[in-house]
């Protein structure tokens, strides 16, 4: 599901919506004398003095959108309870669509958007075989608990559990996925809060840049190591983000036993709590698998040519591995249009506080966020070159792309450039460095995942965090005090400065924290 | 006499005992004082703004909440805790009880509550402080004390908009070891309208009920053996039989053999919203509101020795009378869902490039062939379509009378003067069919047997898919295959129909939903 007013991010949605909270304090100080609706008598707990709402022309656009997107589903919603299939039918772009271009950009996210929302049937592939699923009284079972890779499923659609806060909102604590389980217990299993889903788009571009810049001075090395024949040592950084050491040597391999933070194969990964994935399309195809028992065609064809071991997915021949009858699950099309939606979504914004006392705090609190050391790891700004995004992201080098611009396209409010200038770079306020760390014994998962230790997690992007509570990866946290203090690891030494704070300060930077957000939005549920 | 066979009037009576006892305890901010309930509220108070749910005012006062919210948050942050004494400052248990605060302000901070998210400072969780490096949820319950699950109640009741239904992954895992989801119930959550109506519904089936009971009591009276048929607001209850001039329950059916209708939860096992919201905030989220004591057992509360903090997470008095009654009547005055075919009567546009416009289209036939399905598939005979309600006058407790046809948000009860009443589309019989195999739960739920549950009611139910109690139907046909039972019949019949006949009774499920609203997430 998406906000209403998509492609429709002209400047002065952008100006009043995409806030960078250092010209914030003094611009909204101005804003908070605009006009306020009467409000009938309210006890002064219930009343707020300074509040800004739209003017009306913008929420008059808003509204018709709003509405319009709501009808739209309205129709094809009981269409598709009257005809069945019409709705997914409908949601199907092939990859030749992608090849001819016959669909726009726009379509890309209303078909994306209308899969988002759509609870996936067994008749569509959702699940495993193993029932008869054509008996009398034949119904869908759900398992909590994931059974290994396998996954669960436990969800049918994937705004179940991501709608906290607004649409492609973060999951809550209620649905937690309980990965790499036994199939059965709590116990043992991996937990994961869903993380909201804005912004995905310059993520994916900041990942690919920096994976770039350590592979190109990784490459420099070697060709030194060669040139001079001798071992060449070569600190890694990307972004400013400091990844470790590689140690080049003159028969052009590389010793990477000192890197820090990110893969041997030098590509950051910034998707999944652990950063596990470094294409959008791969998270993706994976959450589809192990929350839908969605097969995509891609699995189905590594398994048959590319000797993919097929036990997580099922016991049956290549083309339904999962035996429940239904052969085209995922085409490669419904990943690029997911792909395509995903990347067009807003980037959460900061929303400081309108009242004098709560600003002041907030300014304060931004500043005790360096001082303490939490933006050491929760880096505020990260600076994006290029915004094109390949929606296929180099599916097949042989199909032409289709590029998508995430500072332009889809729902706003977008990044912004950093100077008026057709040549700048994009800032992208996402607070974090996209690097791995130590978070310390006590927030360790049960066991590793893949080739990432227990105790390493991605920085998790801060932006849009006031919607998202509970925090940290399992949601153990209830408040983001509660988060702070449950940091380890490489964090500890900033949690420790955080608790030696006095309360007045420690207030301060909880407020500005409360104040990563979104734009507020209308929207007919 | 266990209490949880208790009739309604005794649990309240042991809830006034109770918290007289308590009084003088200085713990909780809203314990005492709320032991005179005002005949009326005070006369001043501002008519319940109705704005039409897609113009430009319910647009400005959508972001005028999403900002309040945001403020809120804020001060929240700067002061943990700080929101939820607010409010116990703020609704003063005397001026409540003096009938001083209106019905739509206590509505509106029972939405804050509903809303709030709870952290520890609130009361959040149950158990010992210093074991929070792990968090306080549990995912599966642990016996009936619950989990607790999450810290708010939107994190439960979301789809089709505020106050709605769960999706599969919020299912509760109810009555379990603690530790398999398998060895719990799962339930899906219900979505949460108009309560406040059901509840006057199920008193006003009650009320019929009992007054059948003490009529045939008296006659019974002479020691004859006689039995007579039960029926409320049409729906038939079994048989009372008395021997002896004692009563015989056994053939009644679909109620407790105390008669009382309980239409909350999925089994029908709470009578009014206040048991439902008291409970929920335990289970899912350990906030222990005053009075929870008296509405249910040591097992749902905890066995703390400390009578104003059974849970032992050392909060005294989590969420005091007062505010607890602000959150029932936010409850109670949530609007109706409507009946009401899709027409699509204006052409749209093509969305974007390369997509065809829908075709301008009205669903009205297929709605009226539906319907048709619907009654003669035998689906109406539990869903019954429409009850009509006497009295719109709703009692909470300690709180004047509410009048919901004037109170509540819209769509709102509607007088209809050829019924002689308020017609209430719910599409349920208020009573507890047995559902079959498919479908038994583990455990008895307060002494109801594992394959019975209540008819849920049908309105709204094209906004709050998955379907079933476990939410383990995407969509409607699967909902009816899961039809066990008493159910199997028309499931069967179903089945048969031509799949035009099946998709007209589908566009009927999808004409019963809630009115489209814009807000601000």
């Amino acid at each position: 599901m998406a906000a209403p007013n998509r492609a429709t991010i002209t400047a002065t949605t952008a100006c009043v919506a995409a806030v960078v909270f250092v010209v914030a304090a003094a611009s909204l100080r101005v804003n908070a004398n605009a006009p306020a609706a009467p409000a009938p008598a309210r006890s002064p707990l219930l009343s707020i003095t300074h509040f800004r709402i739209p003017d009306e022309p913008m929420l008059l656009e808003q509204l018709q959108d709003a509405v319009e997107l709501r009808r739209r589903e309205d129709f094809d919603r009981t269409l598709d309870a009257r005809d069945p299939g019409e709705l997914v039918e409908h949601a199907t772009l092939t990859e030749l669509d992608f090849d001819t271009r016959k669909i726009g950009i726009d379509t890309l996210f209303i078909v994306g958007d209308e899969l988002f929302g759509y609870l996936f049937r067994p008749e569509n592939g959702w699940g495993r075989g193993g029932t008869d699923r054509t008996a009398a009284g034949y119904t869908p079972e759900l398992n909590r608990i994931h059974d290994g890779a396998r996954g669960g499923p436990d969800a049918f659609g994937c705004f179940s559990c991501h709608f906290k806060g607004g649409p492609d909102g973060a999951g809550t604590q209620s649905q937690n996925a309980f990965l790499h389980g036994d199939g059965k217990g709590l116990g043992g299993a991996d937990q994961r809060n869903p993380p909201h889903l804005l912004g995905l788009g310059p993520i994916a571009l900041l990942a690919r840049e920096m994976s770039v810049e350590l592979r190109a001075q990784a490459g420099s090395a070697q060709e030194r190591a060669r040139k001079e024949a001798r071992d060449v040592e070569q600190a890694l950084s990307a972004k400013g983000v400091a990844f470790g050491r590689v140690v080049a040597r003159p028969d052009g391999t590389l010793d990477t036993s000192a890197l820090d933070g990110v893969d041997a194969d030098l590509t950051v990964r910034p998707f999944g709590w652990k950063g596990h994935h470094a294409t959008l399309r791969g998270i993706v195809e994976e959450s589809l698998f192990i929350h839908q028992g969605l097969l995509s065609k891609n699995i189905q064809l590594a398994i048959r040519d590319d000797g993919l071991d097929a036990t997580p997915y099922g016991k049956g021949k290549w083309d339904d591995v999962d035996e429940d009858g239904v052969y085209l699950e995922v085409d490669s099309g419904m990943l690029t249009t997911v792909v395509g939606y995903l990347a067009q979504l807003e980037s959460p914004i900061t929303r400081p506080p309108r009242d004098a006392y709560l600003l002041d705090l907030f300014a304060d609190g931004r500043a005790r966020f360096e001082a303490v050391g939490c933006a050491a790891c929760h880096v505020p700004t990260l600076e994006l070159r290029d915004p094109v995004f390949d929606v296929r992201e180099n599916l097949d080098p042989g199909r032409p792309t289709f590029s998508i611009d995430v500072a332009q396209d889809g729902d706003g409010p977008k990044i912004e450039p950093k100077y008026a200038n057709p040549k700048t770079e994009y800032l992208v306020h996402l607070f974090s460095d996209l690097k791995r760390h130590d978070m310390g014994e006590e927030l360790a998962s049960p066991a590793p995942q893949g080739t990432i230790a227990a105790r390493m997690f991605l920085t998790r992007p801060l932006w849009g965090l006031a919607e998202t509570a509970p925090y940290l990866h399992d949601g153990r946290a209830p408040t983001v005090h509660d988060a702070i203090v449950l940091h380890g690891g490489d964090a500890a030494v900033a949690r420790d400065a955080y608790l030696a704070l006095q309360e007045p300060e420690r207030a301060a930077m909880r407020v500005f924290l409360s104040s990563l957000s979104r734009k507020p939005k209308l929207f007919v549920p | 006499m266990t209490l949880r066979r208790m009739t309604v009037s005794m649990r309240m009576l042991i809830a006034v005992v109770a918290m007289t006892a308590t009084a003088g305890c200085d713990s909780s901010p809203a314990t005492d004082s709320h032991a005179s309930v005002p005949a009326s509220w005070r006369q001043d108070c501002p008519p319940v703004s109705r704005p039409d749910p897609l113009g430009m005012d319910a647009a400005r006062e959508a972001h005028r909440l999403a900002e309040r919210r945001h403020e809120l948050r804020l001060r929240e942050a700067a002061a943990p805790g700080s929101f939820l004494r607010d409010v116990h400052a703020a609704l003063d248990p005397q001026r409540l009880a003096a009938g001083e605060i209106c019905a739509g302000e206590l509505a509106d901070v029972g939405q804050l509550l509903f809303e709030h998210e709870y952290g520890y400072d609130d009361g959040l969780g149950g158990g010992d402080p210093s074991r929070r490096a792990a968090g306080p949820f549990r995912r599966v319950h642990e016996g009936l004390f619950g989990g607790p699950e999450t810290i708010s109640c939107p994190s439960c009741h979301w789809i089709g908009g505020p106050n709605g239904a769960g999706a599969e992954t919020d299912n509760a895992f109810l009555s379990g070891d603690g530790g398999m989801p398998s060895s719990g119930d799962a339930r899906n959550p219900q979505a949460l309208l108009a309560l406040g109506v059901v509840q006057a519904l199920a008193a006003e089936m009650t009320r019929e009920l009992h007054a059948q009971r003490d009529g045939f009591l008296r006659q019974a009276s002479d020691g004859t053996s006689r039995e007579m048929r039960l029926v409320a607001k049409g729906v038939d209850f079994g048989i009372l039989r008395a021997h002896d001039g004692k009563l015989d329950t056994s053939a009644v059916i679909g109620v407790d053999p105390d008669l009382v209708i309980k239409p909350f939860g999925w089994k029908g096992t709470l009578p009014d919203l206040e048991s439902f919201s008291a409970e929920a905030l335990q289970v899912h989220m350990g906030v222990q509101s005053d009075g929870l004591s008296a509405l249910a057992s040591g097992d749902v509360y905890g066995k703390g020795t400390d009578a104003d903090d059974r849970d032992g997470d050392g909060r005294k008095g989590e969420l005091g009378r007062a505010p607890f009654a602000a959150m029932s009547v936010h409850l109670a005055l949530l609007e109706m869902p409507i009946l009401e075919p899709l027409i699509q009567d204006r052409p749209l546009g093509a969305s974007a490039q390369g997509l065809l416009p829908p075709t301008t289209t009205s669903f009205a036939v297929d709605f009226q062939r539906g319907r048709q399905h619907f009654h003669e598939l035998g689906c109406a005979g539990c869903h019954k379509p429409m009850m009509v309600l006497e009295s719109p006058v709703l009692t909470l407790e300690g709180l004047p009378p509410i009048d919901l046809s004037e109170q509540m948000r819209a769509p709102g009860l509607r007088y209809d003067s050829n019924l002689g009443g308020y017609p209430v589309w719910l599409f349920s019989d208020l009573k507890r069919h047995d559902m079959g195999k498919a479908n038994t739960a583990r455990h008895f739920q307060r002494g109801v047997a594992p394959e019975q549950y209540l008819t849920p009611r049908l309105w709204g139910v094209a906004d709050s898919a998955p379907y079933l109690h476990d939410g383990r139907a995407p969509s409607f046909d699967y909902a009816i295959a899961g039809h066990d039972g008493e159910g199997r019949q028309a499931r069967r019949k179903f089945a048969r129909l031509s799949g035009e006949e099946k998709g007209a009774l589908r566009v009927y499920l999808m004409s019963m939903r809630r009115e489209s609203r814009v807000i601000v997430p």
